[in-house]
């Protein structure tokens, strides 16, 4: 196994990681701000993709049609989330966590549904775009344009939403919603709306990950739950409700993988699980997380 | 409170909806169908169910069998044994169906299949392809009409074997489908070409989008030639982000799945030319004129080429209705020795069905993928060959020792 | 009528012995096809309710249920298939695993709350689904154990059905009896207030995990029974779409009822087989349902009828 196999090994495990690095701070990000785990939030990941792909469909002639349903999908997905947010899960925020989740798993039960309903049961396909079609050879090997793409947006979406957080007046509001949304209220401040938009923040993180994942895979109803397993342990290895930990977690998960293929190909099923599950034995609230958050 | 009585409402009248039980005609015979219609299998049950009812129109059009009309009453197994053994009950003990057809998946397969030797039902599987249905736990009422996972393993192994590779990587889903695939394309290849080599061999999660960490890994590994056992949705990944990296220009890819059309025509013109890829009906190569009156009949009803699951739906009825035709009775042990002496004059050609596995001589073909302009949206495979049935379904005295193994 | 029906329903013995007498004359007036649904219900109530003992009663979420579920039905078909054990060992045994594993499972679990319990029940659920789906040579993966022999005691339906209805009522009666103790009333104020009862001196983790262990091992017959009446198991008995199952089921029930999930289990089964005999979309149907219990009825079937019962009651005594 020479050096250049493994640089490929690592970038590939890179490009899957700095994807999952999207989608699951769409995940911790709710649950950071609202102490809400959104099951569904593989549902919205699913929805982008599909929404992609009927936007690539509607404008078949239109070049750059899937920049447009990159660039629109999402963001139809994230009014979907917040329609949502607003009629229906508003009501259970002040309860139980069962209650949360399984109001959350019946939007997984119903969305599935309502994809076959309207695109049918059939694998469904997206072409790459043509700009990025191409590869680039690194050390006699070749990397997709696109995984580069993939290993650039996930910094670059993370990079906004660190802005965001960081150095604008909303950022501000929604972190200290974050750690004392009860103080935010007495002062004020409109907590519900700010809600909304977070939930639709996160609705649209994951529905860009369904997107921009959508060249490259089988865009099929059973999409929703692949990812969600596996958002959940990138958070929970992270932290829930981590910047940071997100990002490391994403990274993480993505070099397992990678490597563990390797080396160890029988566990590669497990391993993922058994990551999960040492973390949360040994420091639950993940590498980067905050200890009170439970 | 408003809201509370509506659901109170419907919830009451549902109850009362299920009690209502549709009038039962006498008259027809009836075949209980359970398939996938959600879960993973569901894009290949939906096309057998197609692909039965257009034969089952067929027979009725020219005044059923036996003067009865066929009727097919189908169900959702979810692609778990569970509800699918649920869905066979039902159809047999309330429906009181006369046959049993249907599966994509091999558990649930596996699971009816139990439940139809007890009940002594006849029940004939479309789509699932674990040799374990018909040998180690074959029996005297399960039929396969369709081929199984070792005609379409030592096919691709004779296949491989004329070709120049030596140096092999395997990869499949890891279940046990991807598992048995392997290792039957395997010992076959070995057995026919002892020169060639196994480099590695790796499994990735069924469903599970990213196959780049799996696609580098066989690229590094000095693999000439790889053969995929993935399907579906995974062959689809597999295929667009391997040809991203040029995966198909540096190693020769064989898999049975790359020229079924449920997956074909999802790719579309993503499909890598040259790789070897199976089928189990290449409609474009055959042409006859039976076959060209099915495709005909099955684009106009189902809106798309038939794959996989269609020809065994067509065949299935067809055999069943040709067995009692044959048996001049319904009764289940007659048609079982009529089914297994019929020729049944199908798409893929006339098929005898076995007496020792109830496995039909279904042939499988290989072929290299290539766009043509009579085809513009999906490959087909060019160059198609199919090997004698007898070289390449487990002969008798495999099938005797798995049982006696068992 | 009112006045009938909440004396059947409230505390006391005559509601579940009416219940039972009902089920044991049910057999004569629906057919085979019925029968064989209600035993799928019995083994789903004995799952759902064990479960409850966690959530309704211990106020512990578990995502991996389904675990001891499937560890109680693979014992009973290795035992049965590979040891060639008799029928009543193998049954026997079940609890015993799955005890054994919640045991082994709990004790890193209960140290945790809320949602990294949750989280850490879903990883080692998902890691005994993966072992018995990987394990060929052991469990024989995906393929399941098919064909497995029930003694010619218990073949036809009906019988089958009657060993079924013993079993849940021994169990139902027997998880009855936990939850009523001092163990099940401590497990309570547990759940309502863990820093008081701790304060009372009373070992939380102890507590929590002697509830883990007792509900997987109901769970393990569970499995058993429904893996006995289906004659296999498949690792899909193991996978988190069975412990949501149960989690739903609970939920359309009610959790705060005991016999909430029991009421739960025959809907789920009940509607499922009517929607799927109409409708292609049963997931549409079942997801509306749940989020419509959550919002409205979150005391489930069994808390809906009960409230207006008790309404009724209480306004009858108030009016004499």
């Amino acid at each position: 196994m020479d050096f250049s196999a493994l640089f490929m090994q690592f970038l590939s495990g890179l490009s899957q990681g700095m994807l999952m690095v999207i989608i699951a701070s769409g995940l911790s990000l709710v649950f950071g701000t609202m102490n809400i785990l959104n099951f569904a939030h593989g549902s919205f990941y699913m929805l982008g993709a599909y929404a992609c792909f009927a936007v690539v469909t509607l404008l078949p002639q239109v070049t750059g049609n899937f920049w447009i349903g990159l660039l629109v999908g999402p963001l139809a997905v994230a009014g979907i989330g917040g329609l949502i947010e607003r009629n229906v899960l508003r009501r259970v925020y002040s309860r139980h966590l069962l209650d949360q989740l399984l109001l959350t798993y019946a939007f997984i039960l119903i969305f599935d549904d309502v994809v076959k309903m309207i695109w049918g049961i059939d694998f469904q396909s997206i072409r790459m775009p043509a700009v990025l079609s191409g590869k680039l050879d690194i050390l006699g090997r070749s990397l997709p344009h696109y995984d580069l793409f993939l290993i650039l947006m996930g910094p670059l979406i993370l990079a906004g939403l660190y802005f965001l957080l960081q150095k604008t007046r909303i950022g501000r509001v929604m972190r200290a919603t974050a750690s004392d949304a009860e103080m935010m209220l007495a002062l004020g401040g409109n907590v519900r709306v700010l809600f909304n938009r977070v939930f639709m923040l996160g609705v649209w993180l994951g529905g860009m990950g369904g997107a921009l994942i959508s060249p490259q895979a089988a865009i099929s109803p059973g999409m929703a739950v692949s990812i969600i397993v596996e958002s959940f342990i990138v958070v929970v290895i992270g932290g829930l409700g981590s910047f940071w930990g997100t990002l490391l977690g994403a990274f993480i998960f993505g070099q397992f993988n990678a490597f563990g293929i390797l080396f160890l190909p029988r566990m590669a099923i497990i391993f993922p699980f058994v990551l999960m599950a040492l973390v949360l034995i040994i420091r639950p609230w993940g590498l980067l997380g905050r200890p009170e958050s439970s | 409170m408003k809201k509370e009585r509506l659901f109170l409402v419907m919830g009451m009248a549902l109850m009362i909806l299920g009690f209502v039980s549709l009038p039962q005609a006498a008259e027809p015979i009836k075949i209980g169908y359970v398939h996938s219609l959600s879960g993973g299998g569901s894009v290949y049950g939906k096309p057998c169910l197609d692909a039965a009812e257009i034969a089952a129109a067929e027979i009725n059009a020219k005044g059923g069998v036996l003067g009865r009309k066929i009727e097919i009453i189908p169900r959702d197994d979810k692609t778990k044994p569970e509800d699918g053994l649920r869905e066979a009950k039902d159809l047999v003990l309330s429906k009181k169906v006369d046959y049993l057809m249907g599966t994509v998946s091999s558990a649930v397969a596996l699971a009816i299949s139990g439940f139809a030797k007890e009940q002594k039902k006849i029940f004939c599987v479309a789509t699932a392809q674990s040799t374990a249905i018909t040998t180690e736990k074959g029996h005297r009422y399960v039929f396969r009409i369709s081929t199984n996972n070792s005609a379409y393993c030592r096919s691709a192994a004779r296949r491989a074997a004329e070709l120049p590779y030596t140096k092999y990587y395997l990869i499949g889903p890891d279940y046990e489908y991807g598992h048995s695939s392997n290792k039957e394309f395997w010992t076959e290849l070995k057995r026919l070409k002892p020169s060639v080599v196994l480099v590695k061999e790796a499994f990735s999660p069924l469903g599970a989008p990213d196959f780049k960490p799996y696609l580098s890994a066989i690229l590094a590994s000095g693999a000439e030639a790889c053969y995929t056992s993935h399907w579906g949705g995974d062959w689809i990944a597999f295929a667009k982000q391997g040809k991203a990296m040029g995966y198909f220009d540096k190693i020769k890819d064989i898999g049975q799945d790359h020229g079924n059309m449920e997956s074909a025509l999802a790719l579309g013109k993503d499909m890598p030319e040259g790789i070897l890829g199976g089928s189990h009906y290449p409609f474009w190569a055959l042409k006859t004129p039976k076959s060209e009156d099915f495709v005909k009949k099955f684009k106009e009803k189902a809106g798309m080429y038939p794959g996989v699951g269609a020809a065994g739906g067509y065949a299935i009825v067809y055999s069943l209705a040709e067995a009692i035709a044959k048996a001049k009775s319904t009764d289940t042990e007659k048609v079982v020795d009529a089914l297994e002496t019929v020729k049944v004059d199908t798409p893929v050609g006339n098929l005898a069905i076995r007496k020792i596995d109830h496995q039909a001589m279904w042939p499988f073909w290989y072929g290299f993928t290539k766009f043509t302009p009579e085809y513009p949206n999906f490959a087909i495979l060019q160059d198609v060959k199919a090997y004698d049935p007898a070289l390449v379904y487990q002969s008798e005295e495999e099938i005797k020792a798995l049982r006696a193994k068992q | 009528m009112k006045r009938v029906l909440l004396r059947i329903l409230g505390p006391g013995p005559l509601g579940p012995v009416l219940a039972l007498v009902f089920l044991i004359f049910l057999p004569l007036a629906i057919g085979e096809s019925w029968v064989s649904l209600i035993v799928e219900m019995m083994a789903l109530a004995i799952f759902a309710t064990s479960l409850n003992i966690l959530i309704g009663y211990g106020g512990m979420v578990s995502f991996g249920h389904a675990a001891y579920y499937g560890i109680g039905a693979y014992t009973y078909a290795l035992l049965l298939t590979k040891a060639g054990a008799p029928f009543l060992l193998a049954m026997a045994a079940a609890p015993v695993l799955s005890a054994l594993g919640a045991l082994i499972i709990g004790w890193f679990c209960v140290r945790l709350s809320h949602i990294y319990f949750s989280m850490l029940t879903l990883a080692f659920g998902q890691i005994v689904f993966a072992v018995t789906l990987q394990w060929y040579g052991f469990t024989r993966g995906d393929n399941g154990i098919t064909e497995i022999a029930v003694p010619l005691l218990l073949q036809s339906t009906l019988r089958f059905y009657y060993f079924a209805l013993v079993l849940t009522a021994v169990c139902l009666w027997g998880m009855k009896r936990i939850v009523d103790s001092p163990f099940g009333k401590t497990l309570q104020a547990l759940r309502d207030n863990p820093l008081r009862t701790e304060f009372m001196g009373i070992n939380v983790r102890l507590y929590s995990l002697a509830a883990f262990v007792i509900a997987g091992a109901f769970a393990g017959i569970g499995g058993a029974l429904f893996a006995a009446f289906n004659h296999n198991v498949f690792p899909t008995f193991m996978h988190w779409g069975k412990s949501t199952e149960a989690l739903v089921v609970t939920l359309l029930g009610g959790m705060f009822h005991f016999l909430g999930p029991a009421v739960g289990s025959i809907l789920l089964i009940f509607l499922d087989k009517i929607v799927t005999s109409y409708l292609r979309y049963w997931s549409f149907v079942l997801g509306i349902l749940l989020a419509l219990m959550v919002l409205f009825f979150r005391g489930g079937f069994a808390g809906y009828v009960m409230g207006r019962l008790n309404a009724f009651g209480a306004k009858r005594e108030g009016s004499q």
